[in-house]
């Protein structure tokens, strides 16, 4: 059964990701951060869809079940597309957009090869169990990719201050995620990774984004050696 | 059971480090900001030099102010990110002096941010009692 503050949370989260794209539209950024909105997009529909089916199946229902779970590893693998976006961004310079290109492509394909051949594999017993290390997979492989990102944004001293705090919002809410899951996969009965922190982590990353978009100008600057030194002064 | 294992302590290791990484910039950001006169007088800051220890009372300054620009959530990172470095101060700080000496500066830096938002809260606030009290009379 769900409480006002798990409504709260879903109306806030829901409103943040609204934000982001509408915010993106009225600024003509839509286009230039295009896989970060389609992604905003597609979890304010999750979003919406979890409530239809919460609504008329009940959020115990096998139905709500399987939506919650294989609509998520959909978002996460379109969210791997938004990691490789802020990949583009960082290598802008650099014109290596055409690899980044190629190498998001192989990682979709090598990801949905396995994918298909763990389902195929285990389809007899497709349980929630099942989706929940595919989800802590998938999520740990984008903060694999997020960590080499953040490598690079180091190493090449990027500068853009909203290009750093994406990435990072991004990096806080992959491991996040992937600990939450994990955490569901050791202690499938624990309530704090099932029901606590799902929604909290998930508002993470509209409200992170939002504030970024929202307050960082495109054109501010900060030296990440700023960041990387042990004394910032 | 291996596997997951793994995967939750090497993600709770690079969520800290993101989570340090994400604060070290709102703090890097906030030292470039210069404090109005009026926040020098609110708060007693001369310079940038300010103790980490201020924190706690600048944020209760910053509390008494209307919200500005959705702030809230940044200096709530801020909050966390002062109390896990009073950790670090606690636990490694006897042992490890160099770990000490960047939680101290880092905390100030804290204090330094939660100055600069109060700064911004006090401008919205006067902006707030021109435009709606003042414009009414």
């Amino acid at each position: 059964m769900l409480g006002p503050l798990d409504y709260f949370i879903w109306i806030t989260s829901f409103a943040l990701e609204v934000f982001v794209v509408v915010f993106s539209i009225s600024r003509r950024q839509f286009v230039r951060y295009l896989t970060l909105n389609l992604y905003m997009l597609g979890v304010a529909l999750y979003t919406v869809g979890c409530f239809y089916f919460v609504t008329y199946y009940g959020l115990s229902s096998l139905a709500y079940r399987y939506f919650y779970y294989y609509f998520d590893s959909l978002l996460t693998i379109l969210l791997y597309f938004s990691v490789f976006g802020l990949y583009q961004h960082v290598f802008e310079e650099m014109r290596a957009s055409k690899y980044v290109r190629a190498a998001s492509l192989m990682l979709l394909s090598g990801t949905a090869l396995v994918s298909f051949l763990i389902v195929r594999q285990s389809q007899d017993h497709l349980t929630s169990r099942f989706v929940v290390e595919l989800s802590q997979n998938l999520y740990f492989v984008g903060l694999v990719l997020i960590y080499v990102l953040w490598g690079a944004v180091m190493k090449l001293r990027e500068t853009r201050t909203r290009v750093i705090q994406l990435v990072l919002a991004l990096g806080i809410h992959f491991s996040a995620y992937s600990a939450t899951y994990a955490l569901r996969n050791l202690f499938p009965d624990l309530a704090l990774a099932r029901t606590i922190l799902p929604p909290l982590v998930g508002t993470w990353l509209p409200l992170a984004w939002a504030c970024t978009l929202w307050r960082i100008p495109e054109e501010a600057r900060l030296a990440t050696a700023r960041l990387a030194t042990t004394h910032a002064r | 059971m291996i596997m997951a294992g793994i995967v939750l302590v090497a993600s709770l290791y690079l969520l800290v480090q993101f989570f340090v990484f994400y604060c070290r910039l709102q703090v890097a950001a906030g030292r470039r900001v210069d404090l109005s006169e009026s926040a020098r007088e609110a708060t007693g800051i001369q310079d940038q030099g300010v103790s980490g220890e201020e924190f706690q009372r600048l944020r209760k300054l910053v509390e008494l102010c209307p919200e500005t620009n959705g702030d809230t959530y940044r200096l709530g990172a801020i909050r966390a990110y002062h109390a896990f470095l009073g950790m670090i101060q606690v636990l490694f700080g006897p042992m490890i002096p160099g770990a000490a000496a960047w939680a101290t500066s880092e905390r100030s830096g804290c204090a330094y941010y939660a100055a600069v938002a109060l700064d911004a809260r006090i401008a919205h606030t006067r902006q707030i009692f021109e435009h709606d009290f003042l414009g009414q009379q």
